[in-house]
């Protein structure tokens, strides 16, 4: 099958001090990658980038998304070609309503496929069961963006964003932080009741807690900006009983 | 008033196509009223009846007595109109007074609304331009509300890039009487809202609210000045503007408390969103308290449009130019929530939402106001 996702060689920077030093990841349809590795060793910096945020350079390599070069792509380009960001600290927006803010994301997902925006009855119907996946009340819809959400009710927004969205390819950087033993629990569920054969997740976390619940194909351990050793489930165990120790020499 | 003064005539040019509903229109077209009753009418400017309203307070601070109080007009208007609402009366009809300017020519006229004693009344006063001309236009706004009445007061301001517009307002709230006045700029070339409040009553309230987009050459002035006469009185401000191309807002905000106005709160904010590298905005914050027992507090902020928030946005597939109204309505949404009819609320907000994203800022389906 054809690669959702190539990285090839990818060197990035953040102000002068070089973060991701030559990545390679080829991901398929259908595959759960994890990507675990300490504090600084590049997790977010590469979910970022993906992403599309513009506080990175690159400096060498080249990331392709089902043929197409990513690096040339806005935001929300991204976004429309089917990528999606969980994010670690998800952004609050007061005074834009969490069903304004997802109506115009879903709307302008529409528009690029040529298609007429939702009804407001359309729109409300889609909203309550994407909520539902993820266990949210209904009246979170009515509120500011994350305003004044719990971690816990933070994380599942991501989870009920990208239900709505639709992605080939959603990146979760450390949907785990933060989470209790429920909340974590409502968050991978609703990861797995999304998971198809066509799309392809990439859960990027400290610990191998959350990878009980979203159970990973491929997992790589990633130390100074680069992927040194990949393998299958089995090394996320190996991860949390022996530490990063022995792979960081 | 006959209309044939007129080349056409303004109730059949200007009446909207999309009425707010259950509201009585009246047109002022270069300060005269042109179809007035028993409510609103024409009148000569009387400033003897002005100045029945007690205009100047007498101020102890600790070294000295001051006189604060209500600006006298310099030089008298032309045409006065004049709002009456009579004593203990709810007006279930909204007022909505339509002002417009046809004349390239500097006029001056005076607006006068008195609520009267225990009344309670919405006032909406809409400025228009019909022509593309310079114009420049003084209005001086007095306005009274007597012993427990309530007066809801909107002011729209949306005029064409020529117009100058300079707007007194003078304020006098007597005991337990209530004002809730919502300012909104939609669109003027060099606007100057110079608001004076004296709370001369005790348990009066005053909420004064304002909303000020300007992009271009565009400038606005804003002047607020609150006087805490007496004990026991509320006021409440909050100036918002989002401010793009070379635009320039200059605000000033000052709130006075007596030394025998114990038992004061007031509160004043301003905030500013520029939204381009050329806008530029001034806010000067003032508080000065003689009094002991007051609960007041001032703030100013001016920013930009946040870069994590865009970045969140946009990572869900909404484009800049999108996000950036998104973010720009939310901004003005703290303003416009204070309106309290909905109806209007939602003829403001989704005027201001068409003038963020650049649209021409008709009313409705209305296609005749030139603004």
């Amino acid at each position: 099958m054809d690669n959702l996702l190539e990285i090839r060689n990818l060197h990035a920077k953040v102000a002068d001090k070089e973060i991701l030093k030559g990545v390679d990841l080829v991901i398929k349809p259908g595959e759960v990658h994890a990507i675990m590795g300490r504090n600084g060793s590049g997790k977010s910096t590469l979910s970022a980038i993906l992403a599309g945020n513009q506080n990175y350079t690159i400096t060498e390599g080249s990331v392709t998304f089902m043929g197409r070069n990513l690096l040339e792509m806005s935001p929300e380009e991204r976004s429309w070609a089917g990528v999606f960001l969980g994010f670690q600290y998800p952004v609050e927006i007061p005074g834009v309503t969490n069903v304004n803010f997802m109506k115009t994301a879903v709307n302008e997902h529409r528009k690029q496929r040529g298609l007429e925006p939702l009804s407001a009855a359309e729109y409300l119907k889609m909203m309550r069961e994407k909520m539902a996946v993820v266990e949210m009340d209904p009246s979170f819809s009515s509120r500011g963006v994350n305003v004044g959400f719990s971690g816990g009710e933070k994380k599942r927004n991501e989870i009920f964003q990208m239900a709505m969205l639709n992605p080939s390819l959603a990146i979760l950087d450390e949907t785990d932080s933060g989470l209790d033993v429920d909340a974590l629990r409502i968050v991978a569920n609703g990861v797995n009741k999304l998971k198809t054969k066509e799309n392809a997740f990439v859960v990027i976390t400290h610990y191998q807690r959350l990878l009980d619940y979203i159970v990973p194909d491929i997992v790589h351990v990633l130390y100074k900006g680069r992927i040194v050793k990949t393998a299958g489930k089995e090394l996320a165990k190996i991860v949390e009983e022996n530490g990063y120790d022995e792979f960081e020499k | 008033m006959a209309n044939d003064q007129f080349k056409y005539v303004p109730q059949q040019l200007f009446a909207c196509s999309v009425p707010i509903s259950n509201a009585k229109q009246y047109y002022v077209v270069d300060g005269l009223l042109t179809n007035g009753d028993d409510l609103v009418k024409n009148t000569k400017p009387h400033y003897e009846d002005i100045s029945s309203i007690e205009r100047s307070f007498k101020v102890h601070s600790r070294m000295e007595t001051i006189n604060v109080g209500l600006p006298m007009p310099d030089e008298e208007s032309s045409n006065a109109v004049e709002v009456v609402l009579p004593a203990g009366k709810v007006q279930k009809e909204l007022i909505q007074i339509i002002s417009i300017r046809n004349n390239a020519s500097e006029i001056k006229y005076d607006l006068n609304v008195r609520a009267e004693k225990g009344s309670c009344a919405t006032v909406i006063l809409c400025c228009h331009t019909l022509m593309d001309k310079r114009c420049s236009t003084v209005e001086c706004i007095n306005i009274k509300v007597e012993e427990g009445a309530s007066l809801t007061l909107l002011a729209l301001q949306n005029e064409n890039e020529l117009a100058a517009r300079d707007t007194h307002v003078s304020i006098l709230l007597e005991k337990g009487a209530t004002l809730n006045m919502n300012n909104i700029t939609l669109h003027e070339g060099c606007v100057t809202n110079n608001i004076t409040a004296v709370l001369g009553g005790e348990e009066a309230e005053c909420n004064l609210n304002g909303l000020y987009l300007a992009d271009g050459e565009k400038v606005v002035n804003t002047q607020i000045n609150i006087l805490h006469a007496v004990p026991n009185c509320r006021s409440n401000q909050l100036f918002k503007g989002i401010l793009g191309g070379n635009s320039k807002s200059d605000f000033g905000g000052e709130i006075i408390v007596a030394t025998d106005a114990q038992g004061t709160e007031a509160y004043q904010a301003n905030n500013n969103l520029l939204v381009s590298d050329g806008a530029r905005a001034l806010s000067q914050p003032h508080l000065v308290i003689y009094a002991d027992d007051v609960k007041c507090s001032h703030g100013s902020t001016i920013g930009t449009v946040g870069d994590e928030e865009m970045f969140y946005m946009r990572s869900r597939g909404i484009s800049e130019a999108e996000a950036r109204v998104l973010q720009q309505q939310a901004f003005a949404g703290t303003v416009l929530e204070k309106i309290s009819n909905p109806e209007l609320r939602e003829r403001l907000s989704s005027l201001v939402e068409r003038r963020l994203r650049g649209e021409f800022t008709k009313c409705g389906s209305c296609s005749k106001h030139r603004c």
